[in-house]
């Protein structure tokens, strides 16, 4: 298709099978937030909005991160699947809106602003948190848009490595901000590189069931490359984690278990933590590492879904004991969960018709 | 313009004949530098290691420095080969075979490093992990010797990898050994000993991609394992500097921008000095500059995260230490900035491709990045140790003559084995440029794996043998000889053929269970040793438990790809039966350039028969085997 044909028509995917369906789980999601807002504890909503707004982020802007990266990369072999990344894209909106709303809900969730006297100083200043942080995630998002739009007129590579640079960069902050800062006698130089890793793990799982269900399904050979880098993910997320954890072990100082020592030694908190190392961390490993059932269908998707869910967790994991001595996770966490995905797949999917059946020099790299 | 493969086997082999007087000046430099460096070590023995630089606070000077970055050379050796193999890379075939062979003597210079600057050399098997019967307690929970197990595991996992890749190539020379010099002559033999055999057979192609691939996934994570654990030596301790979790990844990213680099500084002269530039193009170098781009990109990400960090904790002795490293003394404040130039800046050049290409420039390049990736290690190791929490306890470093003519006799040494390996080994993959060939042809029809599969060769004792111009032919030949009823048949290629092993119904090889039960074994009996020796001494050590099982996760690991490699090694040979020197008494030599052949067992009533299917194929040669 030429550059100066309407970019319109054929929808390749079919997750719009459901938008009344999905209309009334946002509708309902979002009903169920407000409501825990207004009658229930608005800590945990706003904890709620935040480790969401934590999790979809990364999926959302990593899918198309991962177009990016296969394309700086020359992985023609991934180069058709490239379209069901790029519906992540739609998410933009949803992401900012969702960020905005955390700004009125800061003092239920901001940790550092409870604390005074911090050596940290004008750095966590809440006004200067959110300025740096917003204006970081629409220059991504903006990358985002900007490289979906020029992939219509070829092959932007050079704003690919860009793309993909700008999410390690962003993440980075965004973990430093609003996940590190939660406690902010806690530091971990890692912790922006686990965080964005773990995030294109999110996304890599996003797209292999967006690959998955789109039309034509990705063929077995594709099915096969997304097991491999869906277990790759697992095995550097892992690599990650553990890299943090036995310095932290190791040196036993005060100020820094203060994040393992609930996560690891607490009840009920160790259980998640064991969760999450069978389903997350190692699980895919063993879980995938059969030729044959990375191809199977049923069995990847299950997988992808697994890590998903596994990794939703982990974000509520990340945030939850930092705030709170109680495990809470239920409706109010569960109804924003919902709303998100319902706006990430109706978002998705409103887009994904609007993309053109084919790229211009799709699958020419070799 | 395409090269044949007769033309590969040439411009690759080439380089393997009897060098010029020149090559033998330069390695007997290089010697004679070795030789310099071992005489100050034995001085250093003789007089102890006064005559070092290291005293009190820094007792980790040059050679600790030294041990780090030539591990971290070694690291983009199996990188390169490894990981692009997973990914199915194709700027891989023509760096790999070098790169690999840089990880196996980077190792063993890094090797001597703790030798070295361990003074009493002869209580060197103190270092060795073994359970406690000799009342020596090896401590799992300590990064030295999780130093050990990690080095010695990537320096026999790398050899093996290396080792297993040249088997073809080595074919190779031993035939065309023996066109030119002759069966009997010294080279020959080398080759042909070192070669176990190989015919190129389907059978042995079909253990060899499936065993090969198993090594690289388990290498892989060895890469960025050991490294880390080099790391550990450091962040375990609780020094400002060290003490920091980012160091795993940044150690990792940083051994690969400078094993990169390296590549880079030997390949660039060795592409012209051997008259490489028909199979090493300059995409080549292109693609290992724009790796480097990434791995740049890393480095600087954590140059910035380490002050950033240390302010942002508040620790005072964090902040000291990182404002004195940056403009404390000019000394280690030019180090300290000449590091952000050499391994960010300057690197970052890259971006421009007109850099890229030019090889020059490369050279240069590369050769500030490893002065500055040494500088890195330098200012690591010695800095935090001379400029702690005290400041009474502060102090200075600067290396003596010793240790500056061991370190020079340490390039000697890895250069001199590298110069060794250009003239005695295939520098290049040829068995994988031919495969890169065969795959820039049209995509053959997919065949189907036929129902049954065929028989063993080895016990025929006649049959019939036929050359082939191409591949094609052969498989043609081939399913002629399955339709008449044929079930002793083998094929000899000089690269995989997949189509082949289709038409002769193999499946996928048996090879696997050896790595999984290997692993398997290999992690049960990390942790085992670990848990063992902790049980045996029941000893609390810096107030950790006596058994620890976060830090037996990195035995463990060690454990499982050492064992899960040596069982995939033993698994390989086994299956693919190599071992005797000599291949099958119908191998033609020109199988392992550009023909293709068939052996076709059978009994001697059945030879005529025999010889009559295959020649309907139009063969280039057929002969009866009794």
């Amino acid at each position: 298709m030429s550059s100066s044909e309407p970019i319109m028509a054929s929808s390749g995917q079919r997750s719009l099978r459901g938008p009344a369906v999905w209309s009334v789980v946002l509708i309902l999601g979002l009903g169920g937030w407000i409501g825990a807002l207004i009658v229930g504890d608005p800590h945990r909503a706003w904890r709620a909005l935040l480790i969401n707004f934590l999790y979809f982020t990364p999926l959302a802007s990593g899918m198309v991160t991962w177009s990016a990266v296969i394309m700086a990369a020359r992985g023609a072999a991934m180069e058709p699947m490239k379209r069901s990344g790029l519906i992540g894209v739609a998410f933009a909106p949803v992401s900012l809106v969702m960020f905005v709303a955390l700004w009125f809900g800061r003092s239920y969730w901001a940790g550092w602003m409870h604390y005074e006297g911090l050596s940290q100083g004008f750095w966590l200043d809440d006004t200067f948190v959110f300025a740096r942080d917003g204006i970081a995630l629409v220059i991504l998002w903006a990358l985002a848009a900007i490289f979906v739009s020029r992939l219509r007129r070829g092959r932007p590579k050079v704003l690919a490595a860009w793309l993909a640079f700008t999410y390690c960069a962003v993440f980075s902050l965004v973990a430093f901000d609003l996940v590190m800062a939660l406690d902010p006698l806690w530091f971990s130089t890692l912790f922006g590189g686990y965080f964005f890793i773990s995030g294109m793990y999110i996304a890599i799982s996003a797209w292999t069931i967006s690959a998955i269900f789109q039309r034509p399904p990705a063929d077995e050979e594709h099915r096969r490359d997304f097991g491999k880098l869906i277990v790759a993910f697992s095995l550097l997320t892992t690599y990650m984690m553990f890299s943090q954890l036995i310095p932290i072990w190791y040196g036993n100082l005060p100020h820094e278990v203060r994040f393992v020592v609930p996560r690891l030694r607490l009840s009920p908190w160790r259980w998640f933590s064991l969760f999450l190392v069978l389903t997350v961390y190692l699980g895919p490993l063993v879980l995938l590492l059969g030729r044959r059932w990375k191809g199977s269908i049923p069995y990847l998707t299950a997988i992808a879904m697994l890590v998903l869910v596994g990794m939703w967790v982990e974000r509520w994991w990340l945030v939850t004991p930092t705030l709170s001595d109680r495990v809470t996770l239920g409706l109010t966490e569960l109804s924003i969960t919902a709303a998100s995905l319902a706006a990430l797949i109706l978002c998705a999917g409103t887009f994904s018709r609007r993309m053109p059946p084919e790229f211009p020099e799709e699958g020419r790299e070799s | 313009m395409a090269i044949s493969y007769s033309e590969m086997n040439d411009i690759v082999l080439e380089p393997l004949r009897v060098p010029r007087r020149l090559y033998f000046v330069v390695v007997s430099g290089l010697a004679a530098l070795v030789c310099w460096a071992a005489f100050c070590w034995l001085y250093q023995i003789e007089r102890g290691l006064g005559v070092a630089g290291i005293n009190h606070p820094a007792g980790w000077g040059v050679y600790i420095t030294s041990f780090v970055f030539w591990v971290g050379i070694a690291h983009s050796g199996t990188l390169i080969s490894a990981i692009l193999y997973l990914v199915r890379s194709r700027w891989r075939t023509a760096v790999s075979r070098s790169a690999e062979a840089m990880t196996v003597f980077a190792v063993m210079t890094a090797g001597l490093f703790p030798l070295i600057h361990l003074g009493r050399v002869w209580v060197v098997f103190f270092l060795l992990p073994y359970p406690s019967e000799r009342q020596l307690w090896p401590n799992f929970v300590s990064p030295l010797v999780w130093d050990v197990v990690a080095v010695s595991t990537y320096f026999t996992v790398s050899a093996i990898f290396w080792y297993v890749g040249l088997w073809p190539d080595l074919a190779s020379a031993r035939d065309r050994s023996v066109r030119l010099l002759g069966a009997d002559h010294p080279r020959t033999k080398f080759y042909r000993y070192l070669a176990l055999g190989w015919s190129g057979s389907g059978n042995e192609w079909r253990h060899h991609g499936r065993g090969f691939l198993f090594f690289a996934a388990l290498a892989t994570p060895l890469v960025v394992s050991v490294h880390s654990v080099v790391s550990w030596d450091f962040a375990m301790g609780l020094l400002p500097g060290w003490h920091t979790t980012i160091f795993a990844p940044y150690f990792v990213a940083g051994a690969i921008h400078s094993g990169l680099a390296m590549v880079l500084t030997l390949m660039v002269p060795m592409r012209r000095l051997l008259k490489l530039e028909r199979v090493l193009s300059i995409d080549q170098f292109e693609s290992v500059a724009q790796t480097m781009i990434v791995t740049t990109l890393i480095v600087g990400y954590a140059y910035l995260i380490e002050p950033f960090i240390a302010w942002y904790s508040g620790d005072i002795f964090e902040q000291q230490f990182a404002w004195w490293r940056a403009t404390g003394s000019w000394t280690w404040g030019l180090i300290y900035w000449s590091l952000f130039l050499f391994n960010v800046l300057i690197p970052l050049s890259f971006l421009f491709r007109k850099v890229r290409r030019n090889l020059v420039v490369l050279f240069i390049v590369s050769i500030l990045v490893n002065v500055g990736m040494w500088l890195e290690r330098l200012l690591i190791i010695t800095g935090s140790l001379s400029h702690d929490f005290l400041p009474h306890n502060w102090g200075h470093y600067f290396p003596t003559w010793v240790e500056f003519s061991i370190l020079t006799g340490s390039f000697a040494w890895f250069l001199f084995w590298f110069f060794a390996f250009s003239r005695l080994f295939p520098t290049i993959a040829l068995s994988d440029l031919k495969a890169d060939a065969e795959r820039d042809e049209p995509p053959r029809p997919k065949i189907k794996r036929a129902r049954t599969c065929i028989q063993s060769v080895r016990k025929a004792t006649s049959g019939v043998a036929a050359v082939f111009r191409s591949a094609d032919a052969l498989m043609e030949a081939v399913r002629n000889a399955r339709e008449a009823g044929y079930e002793r048949i083998e094929t000899y290629s000089p690269h995989r053929l997949i189509g082949a092993e289709q038409l002769l119904g193999r499946g996928s090889s048996p090879v696997r269970y050896w790595c999984l039960i290997g692993a398997v074994s290999g992690l049960t009996a990390g942790f085992g040793l670990a848990i063992y020796a902790a049980v045996l001494n029941n000893l609390i050590v810096g107030a950790k438990p006596p058994v620890a099982l976060i830090p037996y996760c990195v035995i463990g690991f060690e454990g499982t790809v050492l064992l899960g490699t040596i069982a995939n090694l033993l698994g390989l040979l086994f299956h693919a039966r190599l071992g005797p020197p000599k291949p099958p008494r119908w191998y033609d030599e020109r199988f392992s350039v550009d023909r293709f052949g068939l052996f076709v067992g059978c009994t001697p009533e059945r030879v005529a028969s025999a010889k009559e299917v295959i020649a309907s194929t139009a063969p280039e040669e057929v002969h009866v085997v009794e």
